[in-house]
Formats: C-alpha cells, structure tokens, sequence
C-alpha cells in the first residue's frame, strides 16, 4: 500500500510561554521558538508505517510512506525526523508560514495526490497550533474520496479499511474503500490499534509511536526528499482565512487565602458569580 | 573548522532523549534499579539493538555503524541526564573499545559483533578502578600448557557480575601487557559489589589458575600497554560526557525549582544567595561541557592530545558534577534529600563517577607531572 501522510511542524506546546504577540497583535513573532512535529501527524506516520510492514520483529516493510510538508527550508527537519523513522520518501512545498491557510493546504495536497497516486493519505485529525481540524475533511471533498476522521482503529482488508472511530458512548465502524482518506485520533497509536494484512492479530505493537533508530537517523540523509513550489501545485493563492488580530489571554491573578468557608462561599457567590 | 554538531547528531540526541524520556523516567529508574540486575533487560535490549547505539563506534566490518566517539559522547550525555541504568558505559566504552582496538579479525567477530549488536554485554577488568593506566594492572599470566593461566584480584570491575564477555588486563612472565578474554570456569569468580550509586554495577573479580584459550589472548603477546591505555583515555573522555550530562540535568532541576519556590512572595530564584550560586555552577556546568566535547572530539580521532585532554574533561566534568548535585539539594531545601526528590540519585552517581578512572586530585597530579610541574 502507498500512503501518503502530511506533516505540520507547531511550536512545542511546552515552551508556550516563548511565543510572544508584539504590539499591535499583527502577527506572532516565531523568533526562539523551538519547533516539533504535530503529535496527531506523528500518530498518522506511525499508523502509515504499521500497515506499511509486516509487524514482526524484525519487520519487513510491504508499501511506501510518502511524508509531506509545507513550509520555508528549516521544515525539512521535521521530514528527515520522519524519514529517520521510517518514512521512504518526502516532499516539502517550499512557503512561507503566513502564505498558508487551510483551504490552500488543502488544495495543494489535491495536487499532490493527484501526482503520486496513493491509495490512501493519513493524516492527524488536527494540529494543536491552530486547531482548525478541517484539513482532512477538505481535502477529501476535494478528492471525492471516502473519509473516516478521528481513527482510533484501523485493520487493512482487499481494497478497502476497517476504521473504528470513538464517539460518544461507543465505537462506529466504518469501511472505506481504497482509495481513502483517515484522519487519525491519540488511540492509534495503542498496541493493538494498527494491522496490516501481512500483520498477525496476536502482535502487540509498543504503545506509542516509534523511535527512531541511529542508523536509521544516518540513513534518512540518503533517502530522497523533493522540494516543490506552492504555485506549482494550486493556481489561487490568495488566503481565505485572515487573521485580524492575536492577543495573549489575560494572565491568571495570583490567589487569595479565605479566613473560613462563609467567606468563600461569599466570594464564589458575590465576585466570581459561580454559585 | 566546524565547533558545533551536525544535524545528524543533533537528531540523534533529540532520538535519545526521546527513548530516555520515558525508558528512564525516574519511576523506571528506581523500579530498574531495584531489580537483582540493576537495568531493565528489555529497555537495555531497545536501546543498544533496535535503536543502535551500541553498534556507533565499531566498524561496519564488525557490526557497528561505523561512526565515532563524538556520537556516543552525544549518546553518552543524555543517559547521563536521565540517569539510564544500564550497562552501555562497561559493554561499549570499555569492552567493546578494547575488543576494537586490540582484537584480530576472528576475535572481533567472536566478542565484538554481539556486543555491537546489543545481545551481550562486556565488562574489562584492568586494575582498580581508580586507576586509569595500563601499568595499574595487577592480575599476572603464566603460560601453561594449554594456553594461559591468571592470578589475582580485581576489587571492583564496572559493569554487571554476571557480564557475557570478562576482558581481563593481565601482565605475562615476560612483563608484557595482555588482555585476555576470561570464561566462567574453575578458578574464576565473579561476585556483586554493592556501591553508593545504584545506577551503575560494580563486581569483584578473583582468578585463581583461571585458565584461558591460546586464542583468547588479543592481539599475540606483543605488550598492549599503550593500546589499553588508548582505550582507557577514551572511555575516560565519554565518562565526562556522561557526568556533563548528569550535571546539567541537576542545574536544570534546581534552576526550575527556584523559578518556582516562592518565599517571603518572590521566587527563591530572585535571591541572590540562590542566583548566584546556580550562575557559579552553571559555568562549572559549560567549561566541563567545552572540555568534554573536546575530548570526545580527540577520541574519534588518532590524536596524541587525547590523554591529557580527557584527563582535564574527566577533573572538570568530576567537579561540576559534584558542584552541580550538591547545590542542587542545597536549592531544593529541605524536600532536596528526601528520597522522593531525585536529587539524591545525581549526588550518588557524582560520588561514584568521581572516583571511577582517576579522581580529580590524582588527574590533576598527574597532568602537573606530565608538564613537568609536579612533585
């Protein structure tokens, strides 16, 4: 199976406090930040290479991962990461950060899609930078292809997966025929989430994603990584999405001691309004 | 010249970090350490086989990546800050090293495959453990019929009791340096020393007539001295990777904990007796770190500076380490040596790698006397 997997790089949630608005609340000043793949991207790569292999030990790879991101020359580490981990190959649209927007994402992996024909994309259900959660959705509507979000599960069968999604009080499954588009929730990457035809359902994965090995991370500087342009692949660049203005939220006040539980029902009732 | 990693090996720390981060949380850690093995044999089996790092120094030829001591000075620093217990430092830095430097072909095949493989484990035995010289050996060889006989005692020999490859320095009747690979078997006995820091095994080591193969002698009879002596700089050089590592981690934790322990309703850190002291041990933390580097550098290399220069990262990496997690408890107060802190741990592990290959005090004596200077 060929699969095809879009990658994001967003700040690292946990040095937060490094992104800084300057006044006027135009842009964010990305300066200093320290970048990491987007988790739920991660989990899709993971899922990709489970039903890309035969899940044993030592595992024989059976398809081939294509990784793909947008973004200026420094992204191309994010993709030698995913190439370290397994990935064959990668493909990074040379753009800059604000020339991008969903639709436009969107639009471009139609493109590539169209160019490298895989049988399916996986891709995480949403990036934890900007949360839009739409990417997926768009570009299968883009594809007309069918779409399963929010994978929790997903076992390969002929021509078509089996994809369990978690909603509220219990799981849906759906099957999709090939090709398809999953978007993939934090459960994927559960020892028992991901097979592979070739995989036995008595194998257990680790739980979580995989790490990369030395050599693998030696080897990831041989394997092939094009560079496109944005306006190779989409005709319309303008945004769809603007963003007015960002402002940080307000900082949290220090807190107060109360001398006894009247004076705290008191305040909760009178200043915080919640009783 | 380039005074900064590559991109790969960058990647590389990023990697073993990330295994570290959850292999060697400190749950794991005091979990590992509290097993008669003293290391989780399933992480140990991840790391050095699935994830390579056992395999970096050693040639292709022999199973290894074929990359330098720079990379596991790289690997070696982040399993210093997580404290991984294992025996990577004994099986690769010491063993595996020797069994390079100084096996034939079929040797290297027989005991250094396995270990760059990640499915045995090695420990050297050379003298005491303070020592750092060839000519600290003390166990004697006597050819027998069938090969080699060894005499004598080893007190403490890092690495684990029960390690699959025992490489024994041993100097013959003719008072040329040998190593020699020791089996298990009559006159051999190897028991579990009990040492300050549980993260690291120590065993004692007696032979008795321990008899060894004519084959098993590495490298023919020709006198080893300068080649163990070669190996002992390097693992000296990664020891202070090591202890840089460990140092930082401590600096990290106790610069963390002043930002936020609040008294008198500022944090701790916005006192000057707290600031100053970290800032004091932050530049111990970054001229060990320099020295290290330097030396690990000189290591993937064949330079004649690597002796005194891994004796000057092991002094000052020794130092800022025992600087680093003594003022780290100072910091942390009165929670710094409970056992739940993990600070306790680090200052172990300072006591215990200060003395390991040569102590501060008997390096610097030693590089005094190299300059000329000394008594």
């Amino acid at each position: 199976m060929k699969i095809l997997v879009p990658l994001k790089r967003v700040a690292d949630p946990d040095n937060a406090n490094k992104i800084k608005i300057p006044a006027g609340g135009a842009t964010i000043d990305t300066t200093g930040l320290e970048w990491k793949p987007n988790p739920f991207d991660e989990y899709a790569l993971e899922a990709a290479l489970r039903l890309t292999e035969n899940g044993a030990t030592p595992k024989t790879r059976g398809g081939e991962v294509i990784v793909v991101t947008f973004g200026p020359k420094e992204c191309e580490t994010t993709l030698r990461a995913a190439l370290a981990t397994g990935a064959d190959r990668a493909i990074r649209v040379d753009a800059k950060d604000d020339e991008l927007d969903g639709s436009i994402v969107a639009k471009a992996l139609r493109a590539i899609v169209d160019k490298e024909k895989p049988d399916a994309v996986v891709m995480g259900k949403q990036a934890v930078d900007g949360d839009s959660n739409q990417i997926g959705q768009m570009l299968a509507q883009h594809l007309g292809w069918p779409q399963a979000t929010f994978a929790a599960t997903i076992e390969e069968e002929d021509g078509a997966l089996l994809v369990g999604r978690e909603v509220d009080g219990g799981v849906i499954t759906l099957r999709v025929k090939l090709p398809a588009l999953v978007t993939v929730d934090l459960r994927i990457v559960a020892p028992t989430s991901v097979y592979s035809k070739q995989t036995k359902r008595d194998f257990k994965y680790n739980d979580g994603v995989r790490f990369a090995a030395l050599p693998a991370i030696m080897a990831a500087k041989k394997k092939p990584l094009a560079e496109l342009k944005l306006a190779e692949l989409v005709s319309d660049t303008a945004l769809k999405v603007q963003y007015s203005r960002f402002e940080a939220p307000p900082s949290r006040k220090a807190g107060i001691k109360v001398k006894d539980v009247a004076e705290l029902v008191t305040r909760l009732k009178n200043e915080a309004k919640v009783i | 010249m380039r005074f900064a990693f590559t991109e790969e090996q960058e990647a590389m720390r990023k990697a073993t970090r990330a295994f570290l981060t959850t292999a060697s949380s400190s749950r794991e850690v005091r979990r590992a350490t509290c097993t008669p093995r003293g290391w989780d044999e399933g992480a140990y089996a991840t790391a050095a086989g699935e994830l390579g790092w056992a395999m970096l120094p050693f040639s292709e030829a022999d199973g290894g990546l074929g990359l330098s001591w720079l990379e596991v000075g790289v690997v070696l620093e982040e399993i210093g800050r997580a404290l991984f217990p294992s025996p990577f430092f004994a099986s690769v830095c010491l063993t595996g090293n020797a069994l390079a430097a100084l096996g034939d072909e079929g040797q290297r095949a027989r005991w250094l495959a396995p270990i760059a493989a990640g499915t045995s484990t090695g420990a050297l035995a050379w003298g005491a453990a303070d020592s750092w010289r060839a000519r600290d050996a003390t166990v004697l060889a006597r050819r027998v019929s069938a090969g080699w006989a060894l005499d004598g005692e080893v007190p403490l020999v890092p690495g684990a009791h029960d390690a699959t490859t025992l490489v024994v320095a041993a100097r013959d009747e003719a008072g040329a340096l040998g190593l020699f690979v020791v089996d298990d078997g009559d006159g051999v006995t190897r028991a579990a020393r009990q040492t300050l820091d549980a993260t690291s095994r120590f065993f004692s080591l007696s032979l008795r007539g321990a008899r060894v193969a004519p084959d098993a002698r590495l490298g023919g009879e020709l006198d080893a001295s300068k080649k163990l002596d070669r190996v002992l700089s390097i693992a000296m050089a990664m020891l202070a990777c090591q202890q840089v590592g460990a140092a930082e981690a401590c600096l990290d934790a106790a610069v963390e904990y002043a930002k936020t322990r609040h008294q008198f309703g500022k944090p701790i850190g916005s006192f000057q007796a707290v600031k100053h002291l970290l800032a004091d041990v932050l530049t111990h933390v970054e001229l060990a770190k320099s020295a290290a580097y330097e030396a690990a550098f000189l290591a993937a290399r064949d330079d004649s500076e690597l002796e005194p220069s891994a004796w000057t990262a092991k002094t000052l990496a020794s130092t800022a380490l025992s600087l680093a997690a003594g003022q780290s408890i100072q910091v942390h107060g009165g929670v710094g040596f409970t056992w739940e802190v993990d600070a306790h741990r680090y200052f172990k592990n300072a006591q215990q790698t200060e003395a390991l290959l040569g102590a501060p005090a008997a390096l610097r004596e030693a590089f005094a006397a190299r300059m000329g200077i000394g008594a």
